[in-house]
């Protein structure tokens, strides 16, 4: 897998994240860490999107600088073509 | 030359209702090898960009399909040429079905748990030396013995972490993958293959466990596909970008 990295997004108030910020994260922890590999034939690169993962060590910044990266709120809509049952996302303490 | 973009691979065709369309507005297609369907698109190119719209539109793909038959989803980025991908289906197709069947009827769900405060994963209580009366290599030691006292204490909480939660959900889920961090804030992240019938009784337990210990932050989500379960190889570190 080759890939190149911008910008680690540090710090952390995950509890101020919103939920729609999370699932995001939720949803990139499982899509580029996880699943069936074939040897030698992940190509990605990053483009467009400054952000380096751990994993879910989404060491996640302050929200504001969270939406630089992920865009402003009203302009997000994460959206899904898929159909049967979304994920849900629960954020507790 | 065109190359094909892989979302899941299925032990029956999904039978898609609508024609699906998946990256780069490419149509999906389901490819069968003997007992195998591969959910495909063509990409052209040599490298898949990490974008938002990527991710998700590979994220639908999957779980369009995971929603009419169980699956095992592909990472993200897996590009195969039409050769290839014949000759990994031949050669793990035993592999595949075992693992297919092994997920079957079951959903992934994820927990994370983070350090509700600092302080958590601090060394509270240990006498701070008096660098001034101490020589400078005394003074070394000492903070080198509260460094490694602080993390044995921290390392040992992380554990008794996951043993506290394993104990809890182990006997309603099938299989479960448990990571932790001592010096991370986020300091364990599991992951269980749970029975879609047992979710129910998932939800109840793991909603027990958060109310025991309300000084930790939980970040529990699904249902998802098997991503973490999908692998018939063994796992290699692919922490996005920092080694």
């Amino acid at each position: 897998m080759s890939s190149t990295f911008d910008q680690v997004i540090v710090g952390g108030d995950v509890e101020a994240l919103e939920e729609s910020e999370l699932s995001l994260l939720e949803t990139l922890d499982h899509v580029l860490n996880r699943g069936l590999v074939i040897a030698g034939e992940i190509t990605i690169s990053v483009a467009d999107v400054d952000l380096i993962f751990v994993g879910l060590n989404v060491l996640v910044s302050s929200v504001e600088t969270a939406n630089e990266v992920l865009g402003s709120r009203e302009a997000r809509a994460l959206g899904s073509t898929a159909s049967g049952e979304s994920p849900t996302i629960s954020n507790e303490r | 030359m065109l190359n094909s973009y892989l979302y899941c691979v299925a032990h029956e065709d999904p039978n898609f209702k609508d024609e699906l369309s998946g990256l780069d507005g490419r149509g999906v297609e389901v490819l069968n090898h003997d007992a195998l369907f591969v959910v495909a698109s063509k990409f052209d190119g040599e490298m898949v960009p990490v974008t938002r719209e990527n991710v998700l539109q590979h994220e639908a793909i999957v779980r369009t399909t995971f929603s009419t038959t169980t699956v095992l989803p592909f990472r993200f980025g897996c590009l195969v040429t039409t050769s290839g991908l014949r000759s990994y289906l031949t050669i793990r197709e035993r592999a595949l079905l075992e693992r297919l069947a092994h997920v079957r009827d079951c959903v992934e769900m994820s927990v994370k748990i983070i350090w509700q405060n600092s302080s958590e994963n601090e060394d509270s209580g240990c006498v701070v030396p008096n660098l001034d009366e101490a020589g400078a290599g005394t003074a070394f030691l000492m903070l080198k013995r509260q460094e490694l006292l602080g993390s044995d204490r921290v390392e040992q909480e992380a554990r008794e972490l996951e043993a506290w939660l394993g104990a809890g959900l182990r006997d309603i889920v099938r299989q479960e993958q448990i990571t932790i961090e001592p010096k991370q804030r986020l300091v364990l992240s599991a992951s269980y293959l749970v029975e879609r019938a047992r979710l129910t009784d998932y939800r109840r337990e793991l909603g027990r466990l958060q109310a025991e210990r309300t000084n930790l932050h939980f970040l529990s989500s699904g249902p998802w596909p098997p991503y973490t379960f999908a692998n018939i190889d063994l796992e290699f570190g692919t922490h996005f970008g920092v080694s």
